[in-house]
């Protein structure tokens, strides 16, 4: 088996989507004009204390990582190594070509953009003009193709977000994708939650949760997504009690980690929206001191949050 | 614009780009810091961010600033500085991942993790050398064992330690080791340069082992004898069809006499220098007594037995526990009647063996992690030869300290003697060699 690391390094905490907080994560997040937190040597210095950690999965995001002025220089020190697999997460309100051309550019095994889009609905919670975004996607397929090459693939991918928004269609937003050619993942809005009289953006009912399983299960649209959508389905059947496998061992800090816009180091993506959960400071010291604060596999209990954690181990491991 | 540079690649072969060409980086250094340029800064923050601050605010702000400036400074250094370079993870878990191929699925997420955490781990503490040492001269065989497989396609000449390199490790390993053992999975032996290989070893005063399926020259044997190894004979039956069956390439009717002829060799020297070791198999159940009076006659004066692992570890001993016990009791009987001494292991797959002869095994409890190493042919360090398919890393990759003490090496220690320990270690009929051989 092969062993990969995976780093969700969030590249700054400025969003051109929400104002103060995230309306999907229910973050906070920094303004537009806001100044950076993280120098971009410090996102290099970390990134080569990451690979040289044995990390070759890379996920740049944010924030929205294309408003960061140097976004394009993010990834230079991982440039020339041909192990890795490297995607930008963008909401592609901004088309940001020079971030998708540096990306692209690099020798790494897999280089992808995935581009956030949950409906095709005109009023949608990401406040986004999906013609605009399709537009955006479509561009980067076409110069996926060309920069692709045997030993480099390149690729663009829509991330589809279930929640209250898209809960009755997102299978049929997938389904019109796929006949673009365009594989899109799915993924439960972070944190959810089971209520019996849902309202909110990521509040659902049992039988609500119940639907979007089966319906998850029964997607097919011979796209690699196909392979990775399923987990979220299994996800939220464990959620429901329906799953007959018990407590899992979590690669928490171990299998993946996530960096926050501020540079705060977390185990995991339901962590990081906890501040007081940090193990430890960017900006203070290097990712290697931070990572010596996990000594072994977490154990603490399964929530809607652990959606990424679930997922990668799952990847990474079979389960 | 980046903060972190590598010198272009055809730029002149400085000592600098020597070491980022080697996977160093450098930062860049801070700006210049000049009074002048010191005054400057100030002067824009104090007309824009603190224009509305009171004077104690903005005193209170230039000496932080100050400050600021000295500690960022400090941090970086008075020029470029190199980044502490740290140990290089990230394309050597390819040895980590061969191990847990070996690892079965359901045990695999804690090998892993464990793993990860000790690639974590800052520890700089270094584990003593090991006292005990195994070099597998050889990874091939001129016979092929039912349940080996090591000389299934005959000898194969690319599988024999390079005398540098067991010089290169004996070297670093026999100064501190009591002992040393020349196996592995296949036949010391037929080392083309066995002679060169044992100068190597006859430089260090070691306590001395061989294995060997006695097919080499009588004198090969006799010379070992004078260099003062013990030689552990690989026999696994007493009478030639049987033995032939599983021993297939070898013939019975040649090695008896050499048996003989060794014996009456070693028997001339005070240490029990001749060990046969029996492996017992579904084959081989009703040969032990007989293999017992044939050594006996032969003047062995020990025989160690241990016990054929599936490789699904299946346990077939379960089924013919009955069997197994009366040719155990018969073999101790036997031993006492000729004076031989019998080593019996402790236990059969999870049932306990009740017989004065029954010796402690691994499985009850190993010290191999911290007390023995095994240096394969092809330099792969692993924890013992008991076909254990664990490795901690290559001596052609890296050096002996970094492998002993790499992520892979604590991990297995982590783990061993635990609930945890990795499967070929959860039965282990290995009776260790202080108990067998230098008590």
């Amino acid at each position: 088996m092969r062993i990969h690391r995976w780093l969700d390094f969030k590249v700054t905490n400025r969003c051109n989507c929400a104002a103060r907080r995230c309306d999907y994560c229910d973050v906070p997040v920094d303004l537009p004009a806001a100044p950076e937190r993280l120098p971009l040597a410090l996102v290099h210095q970390t990134l080569v204390d990451a690979r040289r950690l044995g990390f070759d999965t890379f996920w740049i995001l944010g924030g929205e990582p294309s408003i960061r002025a140097d976004v394009h220089h993010v990834v230079e020190p991982l440039a020339d190594d041909r192990e890795l697999r490297i995607t930008i997460v963008t909401n592609g309100r901004i088309p940001n070509w020079t971030m998708v051309d540096s990306l692209f550019a690099t020798r790494a095994q897999r280089a992808c953009v995935q581009v956030s889009l949950d409906s095709l609905a005109r009023e949608n919670p990401k406040h986004s003009r999906p013609v605009d975004v399709l537009t955006f996607v479509d561009g980067i397929a076409e110069r996926a193709r060309a920069a692709s090459r045997p030993d480099h693939s390149c690729a663009v991918e829509v991330h589809c977000v279930i929640s209250r928004a898209n809960l009755h269609d997102f299978d049929d937003f997938v389904r019109d994708m796929s006949k673009r050619r365009i594989p899109v993942s799915l993924a439960m809005v972070c944190p959810w939650a089971i209520v019996d009289e849902p309202r909110g953006l990521r509040e659902f009912s049992r039988f609500e949760l119940l639907d979007i399983a089966a319906r998850i299960a029964g997607l097919r649209t011979g796209l690699p997504t196909d392979a990775f959508n399923p987990i979220v389905g299994q996800f939220v059947n464990r959620m429901l009690g329906n799953s007959k496998a018990g407590r899992r061992a979590c690669g928490a800090g171990l299998t993946h980690l996530v960096i926050n816009g501020d540079g705060a180091v977390h185990r995991c993506m339901a962590e990081s929206f906890r501040p007081e959960t940090a193990l430890g400071t960017l900006t203070l010291e290097r990712l290697h001191a931070i990572l010596a604060r996990v000594p072994s596999a977490m154990h603490c209990d399964e929530g809607p949050a652990c959606f990424d954690g679930f997922a990668w181990d799952r990847l990474a491991l079979g389960y | 614009m980046t903060h972190l540079i590598r010198p272009a690649k055809d730029s002149p072969p400085t000592k600098q780009a020597a070491a980022a060409d080697a996977g160093g980086w450098w930062i860049v250094k801070p700006p210049r810091l000049t009074p002048r340029e010191l005054v400057q800064d100030l002067r824009a923050r104090l007309t824009d961010e603190f224009r509305d601050a009171t004077a104690l605010q903005k005193m209170e702000f230039v000496l932080l600033r100050l400050l600021q400036h000295v500690a960022y400074r400090l941090g970086y250094g008075v020029d470029r500085t190199r980044t502490i370079d740290l140990p290089w993870h990230g394309r050597t878990f390819a040895t980590m991942e061969r191990n847990l191929d070996d690892i079965p699925e359901e045990q695999r997420a804690e090998w892993l993790f464990q793993f990860l955490s000790e690639v974590n781990s800052t520890t700089t503490r270094q584990a003593a050398l090991p006292r005990s040492v195994v070099f597998e001269l050889s990874g091939t065989c001129n016979l092929n064992c039912i349940g080996c497989g090591v000389g299934s396609t005959g000898i194969q000449h690319d599988r024999f330690m390079p005398v540098s390199r067991l010089q290169e490790a004996a070297a670093i390993l026999c100064p501190g080791a009591d002992h040393v053992r020349i196996n592995g999975l296949g036949e010391a032996t037929l080392h083309p340069e066995l002679e060169s290989c044992l100068d190597v070893l006859e430089a260090f005063p070691t306590e001395r082992e061989v294995i060997t399926n006695l097919t080499a020259p009588s004198r090969t044997y006799l010379r070992l004898l004078d260099l003062g190894f013990v030689l552990l004979v690989s026999w696994d039956a007493a009478t030639a069809p049987v033995f032939e069956a599983i021993r297939r390439n070898a013939n019975f009717s040649d090695l008896l006499p050499r048996l003989h002829e060794v014996a009456a060799a070693a028997a001339r020297h005070t240490l029990p220098p001749l060990v046969l070791l029996f492996t017992l198999r579904p084959q081989n159940v009703g040969e032990l007594v007989g293999t017992v009076e044939l050594a006996a006659r032969a003047g062995v004066r020990r025989l160690t037995v241990n016990v054929f692992i599936r490789p699904d570890h299946t346990d077939w001993t379960q089924h013919r526990q009955g069997e197994i016990a009366a040719a155990f009791a018969g073999a101790s009987t036997m031993a006492r009647r000729e004076g031989l001494h019998l080593i019996l292991p402790d236990h059969l797959g999870a049932a306990p063996v009740e017989s004065p002869d029954a010796h402690r095994c691994s499985a009850s409890g190993c010290g191999f992690a911290w007390s023995q190493v095994a240096v394969r042919w092809n330099g792969d360090v692993t924890p013992c030869n008991m076909m254990n398919p664990y490795t901690y890393g290559n001596l052609e990759r890296a050096d002996f300290a970094a492998v002993w003490n790499g992520p892979e090496a604590r991990c297995f220690r982590g783990r061993s003697n635990s609930g945890g320990r990795h499967p070929w270690c959860s039965g282990c009929y290995y009776v260790h060699s202080s108990q067998v051989v230098c008590e």
